[in-house]
């Protein structure tokens, strides 16, 4: 039974059903505060207004000047997400072409929206991981691939403490024996695992997955659900998308659909 | 002026031409009886003397003279290796060592010219006007001045080696560049870097104008400068045109060849002096000779290519 | 090879000032040249396929002529002459950073342009700066980035043109590998140049090994 976790414009943001825990969070910033003045005790990690991603306008005839925008992929009034450890992920669901994964990408800062507001309640300066839908590895060892995330991330300890890093991940992918072997002979699952491991390691607090159950096989996206979960119970903000139920739909808190254009929320029915 | 330029596009032409030839025929040599092929020096033929003797020359005799203008060390060396029938050069040491060796044969002094020392109008060894080119050089070492040196085993090259032996000096100062290249980017680089150098007479001439430099010391016997030609030995390779090429060496010793040698003027100055009836085997005794009789000839030595 | 061996200091320092000049221009042609490539594989901005048509042509320019324009910059009357750079080795690397500018962008864009774009977003999403990221990239390319660095070293160290021209050719200052082989040839001194030639010829063959050693490598981690 997961409760509620997320909120549309609908529900009011002091709904008691999604309150902010903190624990393992990134605290809301004071700022948030201010934004929801309204209710101070309960801040959304995610806050967006009027959000909306038009496609480049093809070259045409001007004169049409609504024409001349370029189409609306997709449109979201208002939003506020306030996920809590128990809740499980957000499953973002949504046809083919129907605009998931810019939404991914403009939610991960990857890429500008067209127009609309959309901020991340938290004291990180770079709160969010965007896994691509065929993570991408390094041409390095697996090992390598996890030592980068580890010299990459925003707060890097000392060499002591990023070896500590690699290999407590190495462990929890449980690719281990693997550590020293090229990361591109890696299987489908071993790759999503350790693509998940490199971005769980500096412990994000916002991870978005781009049908990450595409191409990979039952077991593997079992293994994939294990983990994900391990992470939302650590307090990580999961939002994973796909086009149609698989065993990582069972997990989620919330299903939110993208359908003519603009984006729905409800909670999961899990 | 541009009547020369067409000549010397004629001649590049004909090199061209002969280099071609040359590649072709590699079945057996069968010398062409109207091609006559010639090594000699850069500074001979930018000077422009040879567009100035030769032509005549073809027009009368019905050959082809194909000149090809390398520094001496490269021209005995074609001659060696029977890439040529004659040479013309201006290095007595080398050349004797041509002609002992029995690359070539029946060397003859044709003329000689002169060489100049130049250097910057600041002259910072102090060195202008001097008549004892030993000295001046002496000068210039001891100032530890830059002087820009040929270097590469040119006849111009060998003769500044010549010349810092006789001033008892070993060119070894830090000034002194040994560029490797021909006397016309010698020349510019010497202008550029305002360093002193020496030169043929006939390059400077041709290119004064383009320079910041200034004639430093000249008239010196010293600073004559013989040349010969000589044949190749046709003992040592098929298909030579030797009797083309001594045919064209007595027509440059006779009596004809001297007068048009001495008719010569660039910017109407003369530049090479026929020497013929001076000088035998060695060309090098003439220059000995020439600085025993200094004392008595440089004045007029000196005034005469100024005429 | 007896030559070569008997040829001592002289030698070695003909040789030292080839190496010595090339290293240099490539040290300092390297950096912008990755900036510019990696900017035109970023960056889709208006006339960029205009600017790789013009890189790719100044590519094919002679070496005498960057040398003739070169000189005519730095010569005493020239805009630059004030520097007294002329006939001097730095002179010498300018004219090489330039030769190696035009082939090393070209090369490197062509590398980099082969690389996964989600390289450089993930990079960027696991923290990396743009700095580390833009090294992930060289890294994720360095094959061909090899190969790049190898073909511009190999153009610039058996060019003569420019050397010649603005360097002079001077011995034991800016006398290098090619300027002497034209010069030994000038001289009529055929096997001192091949001699010289064969210091090349060996130099090509080394790099050439290496990188094939290197592709060797590279194929075996695909492989795996």
């Amino acid at each position: 039974m997961f409760p509620p976790s997320s909120s549309s414009s609908s529900v009011p943001p002091g709904d008691p059903s999604c309150p902010v825990t903190g624990t393992g969070f990134a605290q809301a910033s004071p700022s948030a505060a201010q934004v929801l003045a309204a209710d101070a005790s309960v801040a959304p990690l995610l806050r967006v207004r009027g959000l909306e991603y038009r496609l480049p306008a093809a070259a045409q005839a001007s004169g049409e000047s609504a024409e001349a925008q370029g189409r609306l992929l997709w449109h979201v009034a208002a939003l506020d997400w306030a996920p809590t450890p128990a809740s499980g992920w957000v499953h973002l669901k949504g046809d083919n072409g129907s605009g998931k994964t810019t939404l991914l990408r403009v939610l991960a800062g990857m890429q500008p929206a067209t127009g609309g507001k959309l901020e991340w309640q938290t004291r990180d300066a770079h709160p969010v991981r965007y896994l691509h839908q065929q993570p991408y590895l390094f041409d390095t060892s697996v090992a390598g691939n996890l030592v980068l995330a580890a010299r990459w991330q925003p707060d890097s300890g000392s060499a002591g403490q990023q070896r500590d890093q690699v290999e407590e991940m190495l462990r929890w992918s449980g690719l281990s024996d693997q550590a020293r072997q090229p990361a591109r002979s890696l299987s489908g699952g071993e790759r999503a695992r350790l693509a998940l491991a490199r971005a769980w390691l500096s412990r994000p607090p916002v991870l978005l997955l781009d049908e990450p159950a595409a191409n990979l096989d039952q077991a593997a996206v079992e293994q994939l659900a294990l983990r994900l979960e391990q992470m939302c119970q650590q307090g990580c903000a999961v939002i994973l998308s796909s086009h149609q139920d698989n065993a990582l739909s069972q997990g989620s808190s919330a299903r939110w659909t993208l359908s003519a254009a603009s984006l729905h929320t409800e909670p999961s029915a899990g | 002026m541009p009547q020369r330029h067409t000549l010397s596009s004629r001649r590049l032409l004909a090199t061209l031409a002969g280099l071609s030839f040359g590649a072709l025929s590699i079945l057996p040599a069968q010398a062409a009886d109207d091609i006559i092929r010639l090594a000699t020096t850069t500074s001979t033929y930018n000077s422009g003397l040879l567009d100035h003797l030769l032509p005549e020359y073809e027009q009368a005799h019905d050959v082809t003279i194909q000149v090809i203008a390398v520094g001496t060390g490269k021209a005995l060396r074609m001659g060696q290796d029977g890439d040529v029938d004659l040479v013309m050069t201006h290095a007595p040491g080398a050349e004797r060592k041509f002609v002992d060796a029995g690359y070539g044969v029946e060397p003859h002094g044709v003329m000689y010219n002169d060489f100049v020392l130049l250097g910057p109008e600041a002259d910072p060894a102090a060195i202008d006007g001097m008549q004892d080119v030993d000295a001046a050089l002496g000068k210039i070492a001891g100032a530890n001045a830059g002087f820009i040196s040929r270097g590469d085993d040119s006849g111009t090259h060998k003769k500044e080696l010549d010349l810092w032996q006789s001033a008892d000096v070993t060119p070894d100062f830090s000034g002194y560049k040994a560029v490797g290249q021909g006397m016309g980017k010698v020349l510019s680089m010497a202008s550029e870097l305002q360093d002193y150098t020496l030169s043929d007479r006939g390059t400077w001439l041709a290119m004064e104008d383009k320079l910041e430099l200034e004639i430093l010391v000249e008239g010196d016997a010293r600073l004559f400068n013989p040349y010969q030609v000589i044949l190749v030995n046709p003992a040592n390779h098929d298909g030579l045109n030797t009797r083309g090429a001594r045919e064209l060496a007595q027509w440059l010793i006779s009596s004809e060849g001297q007068q048009a040698i001495d008719d010569y003027r660039l910017k109407g100055k003369a530049l090479f002096h026929a020497s013929h009836g001076e000088t035998g085997f060695d060309a090098r005794q003439t220059a000995d000779r020439a600085s025993e009789r200094a004392p008595v000839k440089a004045q007029g030595a000196q005034a005469e290519p100024r005429s | 090879m007896s030559l070569l061996l008997s040829m001592d200091g002289a030698l070695w320092e003909i040789i030292g000032v080839s190496f010595r000049v090339s290293l240099m221009a490539m040290l300092i042609a390297v950096p912008p040249a990755l900036l510019i490539a990696f900017v035109l594989v970023r960056c889709a901005f208006p006339g960029r396929w205009l600017l790789i048509s013009l890189i790719n042509t100044l590519m094919a320019v002679p070496t005498v002529v960057v040398g003739l324009l070169l000189f005519i910059l730095l010569s005493r009357a020239g805009p630059l002459g004030d520097w007294h750079l002329l006939f001097t080795q730095p002179a010498m690397v300018i004219g090489q950073i330039l030769l190696a500018l035009p082939i090393l962008v070209v090369m490197l864009h062509a590398a980099l342009a082969g690389v996964d774009k989600r390289a450089w977003e993930t990079a960027l999403q696991l923290g990396a700066s743009r700095r580390a990221a833009l090294w992930r990239l060289v890294m994720e390319a360095r094959f061909g980035v090899m190969a790049a660095l190898v073909a511009a070293f190999g153009r610039i160290i058996a060019e003569v043109g420019c050397a010649m021209m603005v360097g002079g050719n001077i011995a034991g200052f800016t006398r290098n590998i090619t300027t002497a082989i034209a010069l030994e040839t000038l001289k009529g001194e055929y096997a001192q140049g091949v001699a010289l030639g064969m210091v090349l010829l060996v130099l090509a063959l080394a790099l050439n090994l290496m990188l094939g050693l290197l592709r060797g490598r590279g194929q075996l981690v695909v492989q795996a």
